[in-house]
C-alpha cells in the first residue's frame, strides 16, 4: 500500500450491458467489450493447454495478471500457494512469482492441486484474509491466522461462506449461460441482489475464468438467498408502448430502443449499489498506463458493502474487477479493523472513539474472530 | 432461420442434436426451395462450420429474416430466446399485426427440443404455429401440417390434406427406366 485512500468510483464505460439470463433465482448479465484490451492478459501460467494461444510466445509486449487467491505452484518445489492480493506484473520480468501464502489444501482436494491449478482459497479463509489484506496492518500474522483458521475453523465460527457450488441454482446457471461474443465480464445476481461482479480486459481471459465463478466464494446471505428464493421472472422484450409502428425501419428502432432501456436500467439501478457507492481505494501498484488498486466501501450496516480488487487504464476505466459481497457480519467485522486502523491498531483510542471501554471492544473483537490478530 | 447458438448443444446424452437437426434442415432445405437464404443466430455464413456457441438474438435474427421480405420464414430453434428474452415474440406479434396483416409470409416454428416440463416443446410465440421436430425428412410434412394450427382452416381442408398425403403414400412407386 503505497498512497494514501482516494476516494473511487466504479467506471464501467468501454463495457456494454447485454440482456441478462435467468436460471431459477440466478440472473447473470453479461458485459461485453466491443474492443478487447490486448496489452494486458492473464498471466500466461494460468492459462490451460487449451488457451494457450496468447501472445507471449510471440514476444509481444504485454502485462500480465494474476487474480487474488488464485493457487498453482507460484514456489517452484511443487507445493500450491495462493496469490494473495490480485498482482499486476510484466509478462518479461525475470521474477513473475506474486506475493503468496501458502496453503494447505485439505485432502480431497490433493488430487486436483496435482494438476498445480486449483482456484480460491479454502472457503472462509479468502474472505477474510481479503478484509486483513485491505488493512494491511495484520497481514503478518494471516499466514499464522490462516493455518489455525484452516485446522479448527474461525473461533467462534460467527458466520460461514460458500463456495459457488453450494449456492443453490449457481452452477446450472453458469453452465447453460450463453456466452456473447467478445463477453469481457459477469454481474452475478441471486434473488436479484448483487452478488459478485467481474470483469477482465479479453474475452479469452473470461472464458477461461468463467467457470472459476463457480469456485468463488459467496456469503451467507447469497446462500440463504438463493436456498429461499424463487425463480425470479426474465425481463422480456415489450414493444406494446413503443408507439406507431408502421415499417420495418420503426420496428427496427423499437428493438435498439428496447436493448437500451434495459442496459440503461441495469446499470442505474440493479447495479446502482455497487457502482454509485463511493469507495475509499489503495494504489498498490501502478506500472505502465494500468493501476492496480484495491478499494473499500464505506462499512455501512445493512447495505449493500462491496470490496474488491481493481486494474484500471489511464482514463480510469476498469480493465479487471473482481468484487465480493460482504454479509453483514463481515460489513461489522470490516468496521471494526477500518476503525483500528484509523487509530494505528491502538485498543484504547479506538475503543474511546466507538464510546465503548476497553474490555468491551476486546469482547467484539474476540466475538469478529480477530483475536489472533491483536496480540 | 437456424439457432446454433450455445444451447443447441442439448444435452449429455444426445450431444449436440438440435444443431445437427438444424444443420439437416439446411441442406434439405438448399435442395427443396426455389430461393433459400439462411440465417443462423450466430451470424455465422458457412454452414459446416457450425458449432454451438453464444446468445439467441431471436429476435433481431427474425429481423433480418423478414427483411428479405420472404414467402415463408422457418425458424429451427429451441426456443430460448434470451438476447433479449421475448423479443422475438414481439418482433412476430408486431409484424403480423401492424405490417404484414394480409399474411404475406407466413410464419412456421419447429422446434427440436421436447421440453420436459411444460410436455411440449417450447412456443417462441402464442401468434406462430410450433412443430416438434424429431427427425430433419419431417420437414415437408411438418411445415404443410403447421398451417392447420393456425387456426384459419376448417376440418373439411384438413380431412382432403390428409386424404391426398394418404393417396400419395399408397400409389404405386413410379418405375423408373433402367
Amino acid at each position: 500500500m503505497t498512497a494514501a485512500p482516494a476516494s473511487f468510483r466504479l467506471d464501467l464505460s468501454g463495457l456494454d450491458t447485454r440482456p441478462a439470463q435467468v436460471w431459477g433465482g440466478v440472473r447473470l448479465v453479461p458485459l461485453v467489450r466491443p474492443e478487447p484490451i490486448t496489452d494486458l492478459r492473464l498471466h500466461q501460467e494460468l492459462y490451460e493447454d487449451e488457451y494457450a494461444a496468447i501472445p507471449a510466445t510471440r514476444r509481444t509486449h504485454y502485462l500480465s495478471y494474476i487474480p487474488h487467491g488464485f493457487v498453482a505452484d507460484w514456489t517452484r518445489d511443487g507445493t500450491p500457494a495462493a496469490a494473495y492480493g490480485t498482482h499486476l506484473g510484466a509478462s518479461a520480468s525475470p521474477d513473475p512469482l506474486p506475493e503468496r501464502v501458502r496453503v494447505r489444501p485439505p485432502r480431497r482436494l490433493a488430487k486436483r492441486a496435482s494438476r498445480t491449478r486449483l482456484r480460491f482459497l479454502p472457503l472462509h479463509l479468502a474472505l477474510d484474509g481479503y478484509l486483513a489484506l485491505h488493512f494491511g496492518g495484520p497481514a503478518v500474522v494471516w499466514e499464522q491466522w490462516s493455518d489455525r483458521a484452516l485446522r479448527r475453523g474461525l473461533s467462534p465460527r460467527a458466520e460461514e461462506a460458500y463456495a459457488g457450488h453450494q449456492v443453490r441454482g449457481l452452477a446450472d446457471a453458469l453452465r447453460v449461460f450463453e456466452l456473447h461474443p467478445g463477453q469481457c465480464g459477469l454481474v452475478v445476481y441471486v434473488a436479484d441482489t448483487l452478488a459478485a461482479a467481474f470483469v477482465v480486459p479479453h474475452p479469452d481471459d473470461y472464458r477461461a475464468l468463467h467457470h472459476t465463478l463457480l469456485l468463488d466464494l459467496y456469503g451467507e446471505l447469497i446462500h440463504h438467498y438463493a436456498t429461499l428464493s424463487a425463480p425470479v421472472p426474465d425481463f422480456r422484450a415489450d414493444l406494446r408502448t413503443a408507439g406507431p409502428i408502421n415499417s420495418a425501419a420503426d420496428l427496427r428502432a423499437a428493438v435498439t430502443r428496447q436493448e437500451h432501456a434495459w442496459a440503461a436500467f441495469h446499470d442505474t439501478t440493479m447495479a446502482g449499489g455497487l457502482l454509485n457507492a463511493a469507495y475509499r481505494a489503495h494504489t498498490v501498484r501502478r506500472l505502465d498506463r494500468f493501476t492496480l488498486t484495491r478499494f473499500l466501501p464505506g462499512f455501512r450496516p445493512r447495505q449493500e458493502n462491496h470490496i474488491g480488487e481493481a486494474i484500471t487504464d489511464d482514463h480510469g476505466r476498469i480493465a479487471y474487477l473482481k468484487t465480493f459481497r460482504l454479509s453483514e457480519p463481515q460489513t461489522r467485522r470490516g468496521h471494526l479493523l477500518d476503525r483500528l486502523a484509523a487509530h494505528d491498531w491502538h485498543l484504547p483510542t479506538t475503543a474511546t472513539a466507538l464510546g465503548l471501554t476497553e474490555p468491551e471492544l476486546a469482547l467484539r473483537l474476540n466475538t469478529a474472530g480477530f483475536s489472533a490478530l491483536l496480540r | 432461420m437456424l439457432d446454433d447458438s450455445w444451447s443447441a448443444y442439448g444435452s449429455g446424452v444426445k450431444r449436440r442434436r438440435p444443431l445437427a437437426a438444424a444443420l439437416a434442415c439446411h441442406f434439405l432445405l438448399e435442395a427443396l426451395a426455389g430461393e433459400y437464404t439462411a440465417l443462423w443466430t450466430s451470424g455465422r455464413t458457412d454452414a459446416l462450420l457450425a458449432r454451438p456457441s453464444g446468445p439467441t438474438p431471436l429476435g433481431r435474427r427474425v429481423l433480418d429474416a423478414l427483411d428479405t421480405a420472404p414467402q415463408r420464414l422457418l425458424i429451427v430453434s429451441d426456443g430460448w430466446d434470451n438476447a433479449p428474452p421475448g423479443l422475438a415474440a414481439e418482433v412476430l406479434r408486431v409484424w403480423r399485426t401492424r405490417l404484414d396483416p394480409e399474411r404475406r409470409t407466413s410464419v412456421v416454428h419447429l422446434n427440436p427440443v421436447y421440453d420436459a416440463e411444460g410436455f411440449d416443446v417450447r412456443r417462441l410465440a402464442p401468434t406462430v404455429p410450433t412443430a416438434g421436430l424429431r427427425d430433419a425428412e419431417d420437414l415437408p410434412a411438418l411445415v404443410e401440417f403447421a398451417r392447420f394450427a393456425e387456426g384459419r382452416t376448417d376440418l373439411a381442408e384438413l380431412t382432403a390434406h390428409l386424404a391426398a398425403r394418404t393417396a400419395r403414400f399408397l400409389a404405386p412407386p413410379e418405375v423408373s427406366p433402367r
